[in-house]
């Protein structure tokens, strides 16, 4: 019944591991995410759309790790979008709808994940 | 002034010696007067008579009128006084008396006045007497005409007390009976007051049942509402204690109201509404399952990406509306739960200060995130471990935080920790400070409440029964919660627990034993991924070798010794079919690969074509990896 985070997935994660090398990997995610968007972005403007979509694609597999659901999800759409639109997808649009998902998801993680902690 | 006049002068003179010779002297001269009057005439008279004039003749003529005044005067004048004197006593007695007559008079006349004066006063007296006496027989009257009506409202009440189906028992201030109504005498088999009070003497439980609460009623002179079964009815028993108009207590009130078919009735319908809610709860529950499978196809559906623009938008409706309606079942499913006072509080284990330090870090979360101050305060060492039940605990304290960034527009919310330990207690208390809208006092009692809700604010959008279930919590975790607020100036939220400390090293989550030493090449480009499934993997006991090309990935395993290879299916200079294959083929890899992807599993053929014996789905967790495992060991 999750929409945002994947709860299960995180708690089991955390029940096994910690919550210490989580928040860590939220932190890392948080780093690298604009690092892969813009690659995206050069990759598209270049009309390199493969290359572009794999970004996407590192992108839903980072998001996946920790649990980020509906960014996976979205990923995924950017991806597609990407590789079946290619020059007429709107990448400037998908990408700052992207980008405030990422910040709010980020926010809900970080708080689940601190409830978690004990 | 002539000789009468001279004559009274000296009659009226007071001295009667004088008046008295006065008198003598008057009259002698008078006799005097008159003889020589006489003497002369006599003298005239032998003049004329006898023309020749003797000196005898005269002297005789003369000498006669003489010799008769010298007697006849003195004798007159005597006479005169005498009689005068006589005359004046009389008179002077006489004016005397009449002097004293009219004093008399006087007297008299004021007697009269005194006595007529004294008539009117005794008449007015007697006026007023007869007025007051009217007065005192219409008081007398007055009086008996109320008591009668007294009488009359006396047998009214009494009518009504034993006209009443409920049992009505008063005493006196020292608990002596001072009366009943007749159906408590039915109902206890009676007939008086002072059998009553008897039957109360040797049956002390009976009697217990309208003595107690009396003290409560007598300090507090406020009435006591209890239940209370005598011979098998069921009473509310109302105490109320009766009070003179100083104030001071007289006696005690004890009312029963016959509330029997009340109960039987409540109790059918509590057992109703039980099944009710059992009812909607089991629905909630057989409804939810086949919600999961909307959620959780619509999901799939979602992440395939094969639904764009409108029918995407429509898929993503039906999955938020169906993720809502999932969570309005759990809504109420929990309601039945509170209803039922089913809350199961599991104790656990906490590390104390990581549990205080992630509450701190997400109370400043959730208040920053709106624009408000957070302010927090420790105080008091941390114990290591606290058994409590870190779920119940974290549920109370982040609806109570989480109210206080609801209800403050701008200000602060502050967290205040004031914590001792106590032998092997630790006791603890939270305060929970916002500057945001209060509550009004007589609203204070009233927010634990279920389905409470301050009244016309824009804020209260809950199901109003977040404080109900904070309290319960509270309770349950064997603490207790407090209010102080005022209307425009914040609240201020206090709980107060008292936990065991755990002094013996418990291992908080063992680690699964069996795996030990397996070494696991993980072959992934996105540090993140490598991060978190090198962390779980880990605190599962392998231990971890990332590479992050399939060129670096070969190299690795060419130059150390692995039991497993988890590959990712995208890198850099090769897809992991590639680094598949090459492993295989050049370094003569026997050792199980598994595939991870990002992508949505559908043909597993192709994998097994590669040598890799499973396919996972990001994320990686230990329960695919086992499953994984385990599957291929079957075969």
């Amino acid at each position: 019944m999750l929409e945002i985070i994947d709860k299960s997935y995180i708690d089991e994660f955390v029940g096994m591991a910690g919550a210490t090398p989580f928040l860590e990997a939220i932190d890392l995610f948080e780093k690298s995410v604009n690092g892969y968007i813009s690659e995206s972005k050069n990759f598209f403007a270049k009309k390199m759309y493969e290359e572009s979509a794999k970004e996407m694609h590192k992108i839903k597999g980072a998001a996946s790790s920790i649990g980020l659901k509906r960014i996976m999800r979205d990923a995924k759409t950017n991806e597609l979008e990407v590789l079946d639109k290619r020059e007429n997808a709107d990448i400037d649009a998908m990408i700052a709808n992207f980008k405030s998902s990422i910040s709010e998801d980020i926010i809900v993680l970080r708080r689940y994940v601190l409830t978690k902690q004990k | 002034m002539n000789l009468t006049t001279l004559l009274e002068k000296f009659t009226q003179s007071k001295n009667l010696f004088i008046a008295e010779h006065a008198l003598g002297v008057i009259m002698a001269l008078l006799g005097a007067f008159i003889t020589l009057i006489f003497m002369l005439l006599n003298l005239l008279v032998y003049v004329f008579r006898y023309a020749a004039i003797t000196w005898y003749g005269v002297t005789n003529a003369l000498f006669m009128p003489f010799i008769c005044g010298l007697i006849i005067v003195p004798i007159v004048v005597y006479a005169i006084v005498y009689i005068f004197k006589d005359l004046e006593v009389d008179r002077r007695r006489l004016i005397e008396l009449q002097k004293k007559e009219s004093q008399l008079k006087n007297n008299l006349a004021r007697t009269y006045i005194d006595i007529i004066n004294q008539r009117e006063r005794n008449s007015l007296l007697s006026l007023e007497h007869e007025k007051l006496r009217g007065t005192l027989d219409n008081e007398i009257s007055q009086r008996m005409e109320t008591e009668q009506k007294f009488d009359d409202q006396v047998s009214f009440f009494s009518a009504i007390i034993n006209l009443t189906p409920d049992i009505i028992i008063y005493r006196d201030g020292h608990g002596a009976i001072t009366g009943c109504n007749n159906n408590l005498q039915r109902l206890l088999g009676v007939q008086s007051s002072e059998a009553l009070e008897q039957l109360f003497k040797n049956n002390a439980e009976l009697s217990s049942i309208f003595t107690k609460y009396d003290k409560v009623v007598s300090d507090t002179k406020k009435e006591v509402t209890y239940e209370a079964t005598l011979n098998g009815v069921v009473f509310q028993m109302r105490k109320r204690p009766a009070l003179n108009s100083h104030g001071a207590l007289i006696g005690i009130i004890t009312y029963g109201h016959d509330i029997t078919n009340l109960k039987n009735e409540q109790d059918i319908l509590e057992k109703a509404s039980q099944e009710k809610s059992n009812f909607i709860s089991t629905l909630s529950h057989e409804l939810r399952t086949p919600l999961n499978g909307i959620v959780g196809l619509s999901d799939i559906l979602l992440s395939s990406g094969h639904f764009k623009g409108d029918d995407e938008r429509y898929l993503r409706a039906i999955n938020v509306n169906a993720v809502t309606l999932g969570n309005i079942f759990n809504d109420v499913i929990d309601l039945n739960k509170i209803e039922r006072e089913r809350f199961n509080i599991v104790n656990e284990n906490v590390k104390w200060q990581d549990f205080l330090e992630a509450f701190e870090t997400l109370s400043s979360l959730m208040t920053t995130q709106k624009g408000l101050e957070f302010k927090y305060d420790l105080q008091g060492s941390s114990p290591k471990l606290v058994q409590t039940d870190p779920t119940r605990l974290r549920q109370v304290l982040w609806n109570l935080v989480a109210n206080a960034v609801k209800f403050t527009k701008e200000g602060s919310v502050g967290l205040y920790i004031k914590q001792q330990i106590a032998g092997d207690k630790l006791d603890i208390t939270f305060k929970i400070v916002d500057t945001g809208i209060g509550i009004a006092k007589e609203e204070q009692e009233k927010i634990f409440d279920m389905y409470y809700q301050v009244a016309g604010t824009k804020q209260s959008t809950g199901t109003g029964i977040g404080l109900h279930v904070s309290k319960v919590l509270t309770q349950e975790l064997g603490g207790n919660i407090a209010v102080e607020s005022e209307l425009g100036h914040g609240s201020t939220f206090t709980l107060h627990f008292s936990f065991s400390i755990v002094t013996d090293n418990v291992e908080l989550s063992p680690k699964n034993s069996k795996i030990q030493n397996k070494r696991v090449l993980l072959v992934e480009d996105v540090d993140l991924n490598i991060l978190v499934a090198k962390s779980m993997l880990e605190s599962q006991g392998y231990s971890v070798v990332a590479a992050k090309t399939g060129h670096d990935s070969i190299e690795q395993f060419k130059r150390d010794k692995f039991d497993l290879v988890l590959l990712d299916m995208q890198l850099p200079d090769m897809t992991g079919f590639d680094i598949a294959d090459k492993l295989v083929s050049e370094c003569d890899c026997k050792v199980p690969m598994i595939a991870l992807t990002a992508n949505v599993v559908a043909n597993n053929q192709v994998y097994v074509d590669h040598k890799i014996i499973g396919v996972m789905s990001k994320p990686l967790t230990a329960k695919k990896l086992a499953e994984t495992l385990a599957n291929y060991q079957e075969q």
